[in-house]
């Protein structure tokens, strides 16, 4: 157990940092603890927000917000949220699951070149 | 970077920006249930720094990320026996001092491992949403 809550830990501190856990917890679930898959994506999501209201503290005493435009952003997307939860359940998630995470591997590519080429050829 | 931001038709362009990265990121998070923040982030790193726009966008994704948790509980696809069961303890024991370790360590971490981290981060949950 207090594996477990070493592994949460080192996941959260990167959700607290804001650049997301990469599904690192439902990996742990569903290959070390032997969790459905179903299952450990919900508890990834509830941990997800433990650790992201954790760090809220310390982001809001040290950070500069764009504060406007974070509300409109906010606001644009909670109904994007309900028609995603629609789509959810009457969609096969599988399909859009793939389409995402091809454009996921295309950011982290992008980002990696980024990366590569301001820090080898600047 | 901190130009003023008004509701009017001068900042049409900008606004249809916003609107569709911010309705994206909503439509991301509730349908993967994840990875909406990715969206937000390229939204908002022209108006902030590195730093501030990671935790800008976790600002943004957590009432997201909150509300999708709501109706997917109301839904059926968030079991109460995943919700209340023993198994996500130890792991909600972490989340705080983790939590707390990562928005610290943001401002202590070089750019340039942060951005590594993010990209590398990137690259693997996109290859586990493809390919598994």
């Amino acid at each position: 157990m207090f594996f477990d809550s070493l592994i949460g830990m080192a996941v959260a501190s990167l959700a607290g940092m804001g650049i997301g856990g990469g599904g690192l917890l439902v990996i742990w679930l569903v290959l070390a603890r032997h969790l459905p898959s179903q299952g450990a994506q919900g508890i990834n999501l509830i941990f997800f927000l433990v650790s992201a209201a954790a760090s809220l503290p310390i982001h809001l005493k040290k950070r500069t917000f764009p504060t406007r435009r974070l509300l409109f952003l906010t606001a644009a997307a909670i109904p994007g949220v309900f028609v995603g939860c629609h789509l959810a359940s009457v969609l096969s998630e599988n399909g859009a699951r793939r389409a995402f995470g091809y454009f996921l591997l295309l950011s982290g590519g992008m980002q990696l070149y980024r990366w590569t080429k301001t820090r080898f050829f600047s | 970077m901190n130009r003023s931001f008004r509701i009017s038709p001068h900042n049409a362009a900008e606004l249809l920006l916003l609107a569709v990265a911010g309705f994206g990121a909503g439509l991301v998070n509730g349908l993967l249930g994840t990875g909406g923040g990715i969206l937000l982030l390229f939204a908002l790193r022209r108006y902030a720094k590195a730093q501030d726009a990671f935790a800008s966008a976790l600002m943004c994704i957590l009432p997201l990320s909150a509300l999708s948790a709501v109706l997917y509980y109301f839904g059926g696809t968030l079991p109460s026996d995943v919700l209340f069961s023993a198994d996500i303890l130890p792991y909600l024991l972490g989340a705080i001092p983790g939590g707390l370790l990562g928005a610290y360590l943001l401002d202590r971490m070089k750019l340039t491992v942060l951005q590594l981290l993010f990209a590398a981060l990137l690259l693997f949950s996109g290859w586990r949403m493809a390919f598994s």
